[in-house]
């Protein structure tokens, strides 16, 4: 059954998204619609090339000059590099190789994949766009990719099992003590043999941490490197290109867009609200000091930001509310049971 | 039929064209070093594959289709890719997706297309879309209100979309198949 394109945005704010005149929450609705399905974003596709190609008939940009024996030059070494890669001929008996690796398969794993590495493996970029993702790869490691994280990996792995993480990420790495796992992320790199762990890795904040749940792991860049075992963590600064070790905040909030989960033992509520801050990217306020003050032992799992905040209203003898993108906690001081 | 195994030949057709795909590529990318850059790998590919690769219409009709569709597929990845990455690969789709694209064809469709839209309709359109201006700036200069700015943007969109949308994506069937004239 052939689907239609559902919901199409108007042609005003179509065409707004395309001249780049929207707001941030009105290019979230277009790219989310984009995704929700392949007819909405080939839909989308026919539209936009629509708009790109009338850019063909503007005056704007033709007067510029390009060097074209330098352009020359440069398509000639890329044939000439080419050219020293394997012919058609070489090509084809690899072909022949993958067949008998595939045939050779049938009897026992080993010997294909040595043989497999001969041929360059495709590149697959796993991306988590717009919630957490989890994928298992081929060598049954299993990886959780948090919103906005980028991971790429070669289809077959070689002798070593090689990937490259931008953003946040679980790593479960399946054990195979001749296969190191390598993580690459931004100037470091974390290597395993099986093992749990999370990397995270922020751009803004110029750093990439490592916690290590179980086994041990290897945390490394081109001039320093550590070694953590279970329970263990450690944080790369770009600024001043020091591996130092860390301890997680207690209340878990580093793993909390994997696990959903968050646990206060005696906290002062002022640090509660800094931690659901962290967590749920919202702002919450206490509106006295008196009431920030109180301590709580609590724990929350996969609770929204509101449910957490009516519990601890009914702890605290509180009451909660919301202004805006504002919540805010209120009460006159630590009236607990 | 031309030969462009011969590095002569090759050559010729490489310094007669160049300048101008990478002109063509620059109005859909805004980027000259990326547009030389789609333009020069676009070329390498078709030498290095030239035992390969039957061009089977006129030469310029494939330089020109195959730049196109290299910008086009450039742009569609773009989204994704400028959040994260930090070098950009590219790729230039095989040749059995290569659109064969006659340019002087393109923009008569294209100036057809334009030449529907109502004048008032059609200058704002062309404020926002060659020239670069925001609805506000438009809507000032205009003495309009920015929605009228925004519902005209919306009914010029619908016209072309009209006009062109079943025949761009289509081009190369057209030429492929009714293509004893080029």
């Amino acid at each position: 059954m052939k689907k239609t394109p559902d919901n199409i945005p108007s042609d005003e704010l179509l065409v707004r998204y395309l001249a780049n005149e929207v707001l941030e929450v009105e290019q979230r609705v277009v790219d989310s619609w984009r995704m929700l399905s392949a007819e909405n974003e080939s839909y989308f596709q026919r539209i936009r090339v629509v708009w790109l190609d009338t850019g063909q008939v503007s005056a704007k940009e033709s007067d510029h000059q390009f060097d074209v024996d330098a352009a020359w030059e440069n398509v000639l070494s890329r044939k000439e590099a080419a050219e020293d890669e394997p012919t058609s001929a070489q090509k084809y008996f690899n072909w022949i190789v993958r067949i008998a690796a595939v045939v050779a398969l049938v009897w026992g794993g080993k010997i294909v994949l040595s043989m497999l590495e001969s041929t360059p493996a495709q590149e697959i970029v796993f991306v988590a766009d717009l919630a957490k993702e989890e994928l298992t790869l081929q060598d049954s490691s299993f990886i959780a990719l948090s919103a906005g994280s980028k991971l790429s990996y070669p289809e077959q792995f070689g002798d070593q099992r090689r990937v490259k993480l931008q953003g946040k990420a679980f790593f479960n790495v399946h054990h195979d003590s001749e296969r190191p796992f390598v993580i690459e992320v931004g100037q470091t790199s974390v290597t395993v043999l099986g093992t749990s762990f999370y990397v995270h890795e922020d751009d803004l904040k110029h750093m990439v941490q490592v916690f290590v749940k179980s086994g041990k792991v290897r945390f490394a860049t081109a001039e320093d490197e550590i070694t953590l075992a279970a329970g263990e963590s450690a944080s790369f600064q770009t600024l001043d290109q020091r591996i130092t070790k860390i301890t997680p905040e207690p209340s878990g909030v580093d793993f909390f867009w994997y696990t959903g989960k968050l646990q206060f033992s005696d906290q002062k509520l002022s640090q509660v609200v800094d931690v659901l801050q962290r967590a749920y990217g919202r702002s919450v306020i206490v509106s006295n000091d008196e009431l920030s003050n109180c301590s709580i032992t609590v724990a929350f799992e996969n609770n929204s930001l509101e449910s957490i905040l009516e519990i601890i209203a009914l702890t605290m003898k509180s009451q909660w509310s919301r202004q805006d993108d504002q919540f805010i906690l209120s009460g006159s001081g630590c009236a607990g049971p | 039929m031309i030969n462009i195994k011969d590095e002569k030949v090759f050559e010729q057709i490489f310094r007669e064209h160049y300048s101008v795909l990478a002109g063509f590529a620059l109005k859909y990318l805004h980027d000259p070093d990326l547009s030389e850059e789609i333009v020069q790998e676009m070329f390498s590919n078709l030498w290095i594959k030239s035992d390969v690769i039957e061009v089977r219409t006129s030469i310029k009709s494939y330089l020109y289709g195959a730049v196109r569709n290299a910008c086009l597929n450039y742009i569609k990845h773009q989204k994704i890719e400028e959040k994260y990455a930090d070098h950009v690969k590219l790729t230039i789709s095989s040749v059995k997706e290569t659109d064969f694209l006659e340019l002087d064809e393109l923009q008569q469709r294209i100036a057809e297309a334009m030449d529907k839209i109502p004048d008032k309709c059609r200058e704002i359109f062309e404020l926002s879309r060659y020239e670069g201006k925001k609805y506000k700036e438009i809507a000032e200069e205009l003495g309009l209100s920015q929605k009228t700015v925004e519902n005209q943007m919306g009914k010029a969109l619908r016209i072309l979309r009209d006009e062109l949308g079943d025949y761009l994506p289509a081009l190369w069937w057209l030429i492929f198949f009714y293509g004893g004239k080029i």
